[in-house]
Formats: structure tokens, sequence, C-alpha cells
């Protein structure tokens, strides 16, 4: 098998807040992931686009410090990640907040715990919540909390950190299509207001060309980065572009790159579902 | 009307089956002494009152079960923290757990009573024993299955360990820790009553007992009633200031 490591017009900015290079790893004999290599730039926002299974948390495991790699570097602001830093947030799938506590304790979770002053962290706060539409929600618990509105709670409970980078592992997921739509236009309205890097985990392609500056594919297991696409489309960016001739060619094209992948995943265990049919005839 | 509905549906068994129980020990069938009618239980009430017998033995029961359950509660979510939390004490302590713990603790009665003689210490050790092992192999599961995702979110927050035990690893336990602990109020009386029955000079379990020697089988329904009465309000009151304690528990609303 031929390991492209590095696809296309590989940036070499030294504006890369986070890199990757030949990142490898697995778990017990299952190799997940075979070189990945790609850079995020400071200020913008990337997506990373695979289909399902094929290793996409990992990836921001690693990158949050949560898992160490086998071989490769990985790197934030050039140095090597060695753990967990509130530089590097991420908001987790489903929901990570802490159902537990309320909305207002979830927020203040990370200036008290940091030895922040509070006054500052408060009124911070405040302005979050207001800009988020989730005034009047301060006591409340995440379960008594829409499924959107925990999204954006989580958000804030970052963001109240000033983080340098916000890892994204497919926050949209479980949300329904129309509360769906309107988080990817918060979050991108967030992060234009913001300018805080961000990396976007999606298996959703229309969801990556609406929301990134640069799209990195990746291929079924054992996972390589097949291509990088940019995303041209201007900011700031809102629903009407959707309909933009400009953005459908761009999904288009993300499509064809990600169809050959996807087909393999769903042939291989179309081929599993075939195999154990056979074992079962044999019975 | 609503609230009458309620109220019928939930005196409608008890009275049905008091009725039902007044009848068939009426019908001439049965000794009453051996099967005595609701109503002669009732004025045997008065009776035990007036001896002074119930509320003492109810006071010693209830305090017993109490600082039993405290005591075996408070150890099992120590040791359940210590032994999912750290490696070394795990290693030390969970090959002696795992001795311990399939032995019924009715097994220990008997060398509970010379070890701790007939008085207060015997019954306490017993109710804690029984109660521990419930809580703790609940409170050591329950924070295994934090979600590390939490974990993680509080590390990459700036939490520090203790922190992340006192305010993640123990609230997203509790859960489990509380059924566990509501499990421990039923092993709680088990080992009580065990313990009373088996010997003491006062609590429910002893009159039960006592009231089996001078073959007074009315009395003896009393106090298994009071039992009754006694297990299933501390499991309310139980439920009751969990909720107040944690209105998150439930998921609020």
């Amino acid at each position: 098998m031929t390991n492209q490591k590095v696809v296309g017009d590989f940036p070499k900015s030294k504006s890369a807040i986070l890199q990757m290079i030949d990142v490898k790893k697995s778990f017990g004999d299952k190799k997940v992931l075979d070189g990945i290599t790609f850079e995020v730039e400071e200020g913008t926002f990337t997506c990373i686009c695979g289909p399902s299974g094929c290793g996409k948390s990992t990836i921001i495991n690693i990158l949050a410090g949560y898992l160490e790699a086998d071989g490769g570097q990985c790197k934030f602001q050039g140095q090597p990640i060695t753990g967990p830093d509130v530089n590097r947030l991420v908001v987790f799938q489903e929901t990570g907040l802490f159902f537990w506590m309320s909305l207002w304790d979830n927020v203040l979770f990370g200036p008290r715990n940091q030895g922040k002053d509070l006054r500052v962290a408060k009124q911070k706060a405040r302005e979050l919540i207001e800009m988020s539409g989730l005034l009047g929600f301060e006591k409340k618990y995440p379960p008594q909390l829409s499924g959107g509105m925990q999204r954006r709670a989580e958000l804030i409970r970052a963001l109240i950190n000033d983080p340098k980078v916000l890892l994204l592992d497919e926050p949209f997921r479980g949300l329904d299509a129309m509360t769906r739509e309107l988080m990817q236009a918060h979050f991108v309205k967030v992060f234009e207001e913001t300018k805080t890097t961000m990396v976007l985990i999606t298996s959703e392609l229309d969801e990556a060309v609406y929301m990134g500056d640069r799209v990195y594919f990746l291929s079924t297991i054992p996972t390589t980065v097949k291509k990088q696409m940019p995303i041209p489309i201007s900011r700031p960016r809102d629903f009407k572009q959707l309909a933009s001739k400009e953005f459908s060619e761009l999904v288009v094209e993300a499509y064809e790159t990600m169809e050959a992948e996807a087909m393999k995943t769903f042939l291989t265990i179309k081929r599993e579902v075939d195999k154990k049919k056979l074992f079962e005839d044999e019975i | 009307m609503d609230r009458l509905k309620k109220w019928t549906l939930f005196l409608l068994p008890i009275i049905t089956l008091l009725v039902l129980w007044e009848i068939v020990a009426q019908s001439g069938g049965f000794n009453k002494s051996l099967f005595p009618p609701p109503s002669e239980v009732f004025t045997s009430i008065g009776e035990m009152l007036d001896k002074g017998y119930l509320i003492g033995d109810a006071g010693y029961s209830i305090m017993r079960a109490l600082v039993g359950f405290a005591l075996g509660s408070f150890l099992g979510i120590v040791i359940g923290i210590l032994t999912a939390r750290s490696t070394f004490f795990n290693r030390a302590f969970m090959p002696l757990i795992q001795l311990l713990r399939p032995i019924p603790p009715l097994a220990f009665v008997a060398l509970a009573l010379v070890w701790f003689g007939l008085g207060e210490a015997s019954k306490i050790f017993l109710v804690t024993w029984g109660v521990f092992f419930t809580v703790w192999i609940n409170a050591y599961l329950g924070i295994l299955k934090v979600d590390i995702n939490y974990i993680n979110a509080a590390k990459c927050l700036g939490a520090s360990e203790r922190t992340i035990v006192k305010e993640i690893v123990l609230p997203g336990a509790l859960p489990l820790i509380i059924a566990g602990m509501r499990t421990g109020i039923g092993f709680a009386f088990l080992c009580l009553v065990a313990a009373e029955m088996a010997g003491a000079y006062i609590g429910l379990g002893y009159r039960v007992e006592f009231s089996h020697l001078i073959f007074r089988v009315d009395n003896m329904i009393v106090c298994i009633i009071a039992l009754g009465i006694l297990g299933a309000s501390s499991d309310r009151i139980f439920a009751y200031a969990i909720e107040k304690l944690f209105p998150w528990y439930l998921g609020g609303r």
C-alpha cells in the first residue's frame, strides 16, 4: 500500500497552530491511524471529514492530549503535545456538560479551577450566555435543556477560558435537522466574532463545506489523509450561500472525494454480513 | 376528585386485606391465639404501649439501623473511591473485599455476639457489615463507569485530582451510589433484626423473639408490622432527602 503522507498543496505556513506529522495509532492489533499529516492555521476553521469508524475521534483525542500517538509528531504552537491543556478545549459528541451542575456552574467550572478572577469571569459568562440566547436558563441543569441549548452551553463553557483552539468532536450529532442547521450557523457566527481557531470533526460534507475554511478528507481505516480542499467562500457566511453555485460545486467535489471511501466502508460491512450469512447457512 | 381517587387506590387494598384477614380469623377454623384477627392485634398495640414496650423498641432499632447504615455507607463510599481511583488501594484491598463479600452477613451473627456482646456494638457492627458491601460495590462500579469525557473535560479545564474526585467522579457516580444505599436500607433491617433476635435486651427484633417465647403471636405481628412501616418510611425519607439534596438526580423539572 502506498502511503501518501502529504497530499496537494500542503500549507507550510508559519502560522500553523496545530500540526500532525505522520501520526500513527493502533488499538491492539487494529491499525487506526496510518500516518496522518495535516496542519491547522491560526484563526481558521478546519474541518476533518471521514467515513464513520475511521478514527476521527482518535485524532481529536490525540490533539486534546487525552491519547498518545504511537508514532509521528503532534505539535501545538510548535511544541509537542504532552497532555490536556486549557488552550485546547474539546466540545464533545452528545454532551460533556456535567449533569449535576447548573448551566451557570458548568460555565464557571474552568475559571474557578484555574484560579481566575471570578468577578471578571462572571461578567464574561453573562455576556456569553446572552450572546447564545440562554438568558434565564442559568439555574437549569443540563437534562432540563434541549439538545441545541446543551451544545451552546458547552460552547460557552469552553469559550469562557479563551482557548487558543477549540476541538469540536461531531458536536451536532444527535440533533434534529432544524436544530442542527441553527447550531451550525451559531458556531459559524461565534467563530467569525471570536476568531478562535476551530477544528471540526464531522461526517457531514455540506456541514464541513459550509463551516470550514479548509477541509481534510480521511480514508477508511487504516486512516490516512486522502485529500484537502480549501473553501474559498467569503465570510461572514450565512444560509443564503448554501444555495449558491459556488457552494454546491464544492459540495459535489467533496462528495466525489468521499464517495469511493464511503463505498469501501459500505462494502466491507456488506461483505462481513454476507460472510456471516454464509456461515449461518452452513449451520 | 383526583386526590380522592389516589387515596382510595392507596387504602383499598390495605382495607380489603384487613377485612379478609378478620373474616378468616373470626371464622372459627383457626386457633385465635395462633392466628389472631387484626382487631385483636390492634388492641394489643395499646397493651404493649402501656407496658412501655413499643416506643423504646422502635427507638433502639431505629438508632442501631441509622448508625450502622451511616457507618456502612461512609466506609463503602470511601473505600469505593480508594479502590476505584488508586491502583495501590485496589491491589491491597480488592482480594480481601472479594473474599469477604460473598459471605452472607447473617453468618456473622453468632460471632458478633461473642465478640461484641449483647449491647449496641454487635448490632451496629452487623448492620455496618451488611450495608458496607452493597454500597461499596455500587460506589466502586459507579466511579469506574463515570464517562471518561467528564474527567477529560475537567482535566483540560484545569481541575486537580482532588477536584476531579470531589466534583466530577463522586457526583457522576452518585446515581449508582444512591441505588446501592437504597438497597443497603433493606440489608440494614435484615441484619438488624437477625442480630436483635439472636441476642438483645431491647429492639423490635428482640420483641418478636420475646413474644415468641411468651407465646404472644399478636405482639409478634405488631412488631412485624412496625418493622414494615419503619422500612417503608425510611425508604421514602431517603428518596425525599435525595431529591432535596441533589435536585438534578432525577433530571430535575
